[in-house]
């Protein structure tokens, strides 16, 4: 249970680590740092939802 | 009886051969292929759900063309260039679909309501059993949005028209329409029948596309169905909730769709058997019959004969072609990282299209090796598919609006 907590909590921040990046810093910035950073985020936000996925999976199971 | 007078006993023939000959040829050939396509969709050639309205809405708006006024012909069917209020309140008056057209289509209200019915029928748990592999054969399956943008550009297209024309790569009808819709208007009516026509054909034409790519030794390899983890309808919902969320916080421009999806799946595991009910039946199979007829009717001739047109329809094979051979070589990157022990026709289903190549790879698999199920790996790439076609149209339409 503890370790699907676990998951559950850094996926989500690690999902709002990339909504913060692509929304929050990215409009600040300009050029190249714009469009890297914009693409960082969504890269971070989708592997945010990838480890909330993994929440759901059993703890003796071999990794995906 | 002069062959004008002849002419009038049938004023469609008369107003057909009035105009432009170029317009004329064009609508006996869309009469032609209407018919067409109704009987491929009868006899199961291609899918039946949208190619019979599509296809009776094509032959019956290209013959039904009549004068509007002394010097005017049009149908009384759908004006789908109207914008000026005065005028859109006639024809809110006047054509038939008009009413459908204007308050469910133009604003994207269809798609989001064909989303809320994929939603229902689709079981999220696939994506969660295997999350990497999905996603990773669902990212490799969107090479062809990726490869058609520039290409499209390269062409001649606009940046917003390339983007919706390449986002036919992701499989994803509903969101073909919304994209099109925001970004490139004038061209959303081609665009989406060009879409929904290859989707049909990625029925038939995908199993040739794994027969070439995968040997029969390969297509045969089973999956481990015995480590399937078993998730509860609570961590499906929680799941749904933070994911539907963070999805809205990153492309608003697209949150409806993402919204009705996730709200399709959430009900399907409430169990709230009345809206299921309801979801599932009138809402999903009443939003397809009506986008099949509507996409129908808008295929006249003088709407559908676009310069841009031959584009398109060169674009949107080439992007769903590659995006097959982008989600094989996805499932082959998993076999020789799982040490052969993944097939890689499940790659296939990448390309959401959600069921129809999870259909097909499972089709094409059990013709090798019958005891052979794949369907849950294949579910879960196609799911994922949903969510990164998803997230390319986001980033298009929040980079290009």
């Amino acid at each position: 249970m503890k370790r699907k907590i676990i998951f559950w909590i850094s996926g989500t921040i690690v999902a709002l680590a990339g909504v913060i990046l692509s929304r929050l810093l990215a409009p600040q910035l300009s050029g190249v740092f714009n469009k890297i950073t914009l693409v960082c985020g969504y890269l971070l936000a989708l592997a945010g939802i990838i480890v909330l996925a993994y929440a759901c999976r059993p703890a003796n199971l071999k990794p995906d | 009886m002069s062959g004008a007078d002849f002419l009038n006993l049938f004023q469609g023939i008369a107003t057909m051969v009035s105009g432009d000959p170029l317009i004329t040829a064009g609508r006996i050939m869309l009469i032609i292929a209407g018919i067409t396509l109704v009987f491929l969709g009868a006899k199961g050639t291609l899918e039946p759900l949208i190619m019979i309205p599509m296809g009776m809405g094509m032959a019956s708006v290209n013959a039904a063309v009549l004068y509007l006024s002394a010097t005017t012909t049009g149908t009384i069917f759908i004006d789908p260039m109207v914008s000026d209020p005065a005028k859109l309140f006639d024809a809110l008056q006047i054509n038939f679909l008009q009413p459908i057209y204007t308050f469910t289509f133009s604003n994207g209200l269809i798609a989001c309501l064909l989303f809320l019915g994929i939603g229902v029928i689709t079981d999220i748990g696939y994506i969660m059993m295997a999350p990497f592999k999905g996603m990773l054969i669902a990212i490799f399956a969107e090479l062809g949005t990726i490869l058609t943008f520039p290409l499209a550009v390269w062409i001649g297209l606009t940046y917003k028209e390339a983007a919706a024309i390449s986002v036919v790569g992701g499989a994803d009808g509903p969101m073909v329409l919304f994209t099109s819709l925001i970004l490139a208007k004038d061209l959303f009516v081609p665009i989406t029948i060009v879409a929904y026509l290859y989707l049909s054909l990625t029925y038939g034409g995908y199993p040739y596309l794994i027969r070439l790519m995968v040997p029969k030794r390969l297509r045969g390899i089973k999956m481990d169905l015995k480590n399937i983890p078993k998730i509860s309808r609570m961590e499906k919902i929680t799941f749904s909730v933070i994911t539907s969320t963070i999805l809205c916080l990153l492309f608003p421009v697209a949150a409806p769709l993402f919204m009705s999806f996730f709200l399709g799946v959430i009900i399907k595991e409430s169990g709230v058997k009345r809206f299921l009910e309801f979801l599932e039946g009138p809402v999903l199979y009443g939003a397809t019959f009506f986008l099949g007829l509507l996409l129908g009717v808008l295929c006249e001739a003088s709407t559908i004969l676009n310069p841009k047109v031959m584009n398109l329809l060169i674009l949107g094979i080439f992007a769903l072609l590659l995006s097959g051979i982008g989600g094989i070589l996805g499932g082959y990157v998993l076999y020789f990282a799982t040490k052969g022990k993944f097939n890689p026709v499940i790659g296939i289903a990448g390309v959401s299209c959600i069921p129809t190549t999870a259909k097909v790879a499972q089709k094409e698999i059990q013709k090798v090796n019958h005891r052979a199920i794949i369907l849950p790996y294949a579910m879960g790439a196609s799911v994922s598919g949903v969510i990164t076609t998803a997230i390319i149209a986001g980033i298009f339409v929040t980079i290009l609006r």
